[in-house]
């Protein structure tokens, strides 16, 4: 009799507690054109869309094992927030669907969720562990911290700053134009500008295939360990060429050919001045080859 | 005077200079000639000479305005001379205080050439400092507490990352006890140990960031 009661008691228990066996849930809120929205999940997928309405509205299927889904407006920011149990054994992996005024100020936290973003025109912080990051880049800040995702943005050929930073996660990024900041350490780099204003690039094993025109004063610095340096140029090239390396091949499509630079050490360099030489364009590698050709 | 010079050659002068005569200056000066005649009238010249700026200073209304113009220029000749005399001695100040520079850099050196080869040709993020050896291990030890609740894929590629990062520090360090004046190793060294900082601060802050969100 006594086995029979605490089973019936420890039933009740579980079914007390406020975690949700995985529900779909559909809430809005209204918003300004430029305010805040702030996103976190840890599993599944988290996509937003940007719109012209004045209002946040998120689908959510919540995973199970997720004590709640928290969305409100705190101090002119919306947040949208899977909230799991603490010490809780699931991962509580939930996709939510959010869209938001297009100019909204973004900023989205997942572990493994991958993120998706389409149509957001203002500024953009997108920070994930493992997941997937994708997004679209007009013209205002665009951030990113990944630490083994794939990163992939699409710009509108608008000067803009984008940033990115990923540990072992690859990364490409077409149709940018303006500043640049890449650093990885083990992923591959595909970049592809309408033109470059400012540009620095730091890999330590990844590979660097960069495309794009030089603005008049552009500033491009690349750096590479292990990793090669490919940067194709478009147009009318008028640049000073500051290329140097360690233990790697330096190959040119233009200007003279590289000479060693040391008697008793492998090292190759190559500078020179195309054009007026008003942009810079540095390269430094250890082990790296680096090419430099007109695309 | 030149005029005068074929008279000095006159017989009756070199006469004077007959090496029988007594040889002392005030002998042969006695024996000069006490007057000379030109061979015409200078006089009407030298007044016409004397003459000529006058009147026309008298005539022309442009003296005033010539005197003026060489003020000006007399003015302008000063201040030239007095920027290039203060250009010089900038430039020498610059050239004695370069000087002094280079031979403070020169003592610097030789000062520190002993500690160098006494140094063991290392190049390990110690030789950075105490301070910065202390944060480094500050933040490998967050990234460790960090690293140790991430899914074990997740935690191989970060610790992958990071021993490459390291691997590249070590080597770079060894072909800098080679070559420890180069450049290029010295600039990628320290662009290495600045992407360790950063990639552990990366790590650190997702995990703070995640923790206080998540």
């Amino acid at each position: 009799m006594r086995v029979v009661e605490l089973g019936w008691w420890t039933s009740l228990a579980v079914l007390a507690t406020p975690c949700i066996h995985a529900a779909t849930v559909e809430r809005s809120l209204p918003a300004t054109a430029q305010g805040s929205v702030s996103i976190v999940n840890v599993a599944g997928e988290v996509k937003v869309e940007g719109w012209k309405q004045p209002e946040v509205k998120v689908s959510a299927d919540l995973g199970a094992g997720v004590e709640k889904l928290l969305f409100e407006n705190q101090d002119d920011e919306i947040v949208i927030k899977v909230v799991l149990p603490r010490g809780g054994a699931s991962s509580g992996a939930s996709r939510l669907r959010i869209r938001i005024p297009e100019g909204s100020k973004l900023s989205i936290n997942t572990v493994s969720a991958d993120q998706t973003v389409a149509g957001v025109r203002g500024s953009q912080r997108l920070q994930a562990v493992s997941g997937d990051i994708v997004s679209e880049q007009w013209t205002e800040e665009l951030r990113i911290k990944s630490i083994s995702g794939d990163v992939v943005v699409e710009g509108h050929e608008k000067p803009a700053r984008t940033d990115v930073q990923t540990v072992s996660g690859d990364v490409r990024l077409e149709q940018l134009a303006g500043e640049i900041n890449l650093q990885t350490t083990s992923g591959d780099m595909q970049l592809s500008m309408s033109e470059l204003a400012r540009g620095t690039i730091r890999t330590t094993n990844g590979d660097v295939r960069l495309r794009t025109r030089l603005a008049r004063e552009a500033r491009l610095e690349a750096e590479a360990f292990n990793g090669d340096v490919r940067l194709l140029f478009r147009d009318r090239i008028d640049a000073d060429f500051d290329i140097e390396t360690f233990n790697g091949d330096i190959e040119s499509c233009f200007g003279p050919k590289p000479v060693r630079t040391r008697e008793f050490a492998p090292g190759n360099a190559l500078r020179f001045k195309q054009g007026e030489g008003n942009a810079r364009v540095r390269v430094k590698t250890f082990n790296g080859t680096v090419e430099v050709c007109d695309d | 005077m030149s005029e005068h010079m074929p008279e000095a050659r006159d017989p009756k002068l070199a006469n004077t200079l007959d090496p029988r005569l007594p040889n002392t200056l005030d002998a042969m000066l006695a024996k000069l000639p006490r007057e000379v005649q030109p061979a015409r009238e200078l006089w009407p010249d030298i007044a016409a000479a004397l003459d000529a700026p006058r009147s026309a200073s008298r005539t022309s209304h442009a003296a005033p305005r010539f005197h003026t113009g060489r003020r000006w220029q007399l003015a302008a000749a000063a201040v030239l001379l007095m920027t290039a005399s203060s250009a010089i001695t900038y430039a020498l100040m610059q050239r004695s205080l370069q000087a002094q520079v280079m031979q403070a850099r020169q003592q610097t050196v030789q000062q520190m050439q002993p500690v160098l080869a006494a140094t063991p040709a290392s190049f390990g993020y110690q030789r950075l400092g105490p301070e910065y050896a202390r944060v480094h291990a500050e933040l490998d030890a967050q990234s460790v507490r960090y690293l140790r609740s991430l899914p074990s894929i997740e935690r191989t590629k970060v610790e992958r990352s990071l021993a490459d990062l390291r691997r590249a520090a070590r080597e770079l360090s060894a072909r800098l006890a080679e070559h420890p004046s180069d450049p290029l190793l010295q600039e990628l060294l320290l662009s290495t140990y600045q992407n360790e900082i950063g990639l552990l601060t990366r790590v650190n802050d997702l995990g703070a960031g995640l923790g206080a969100d998540l």
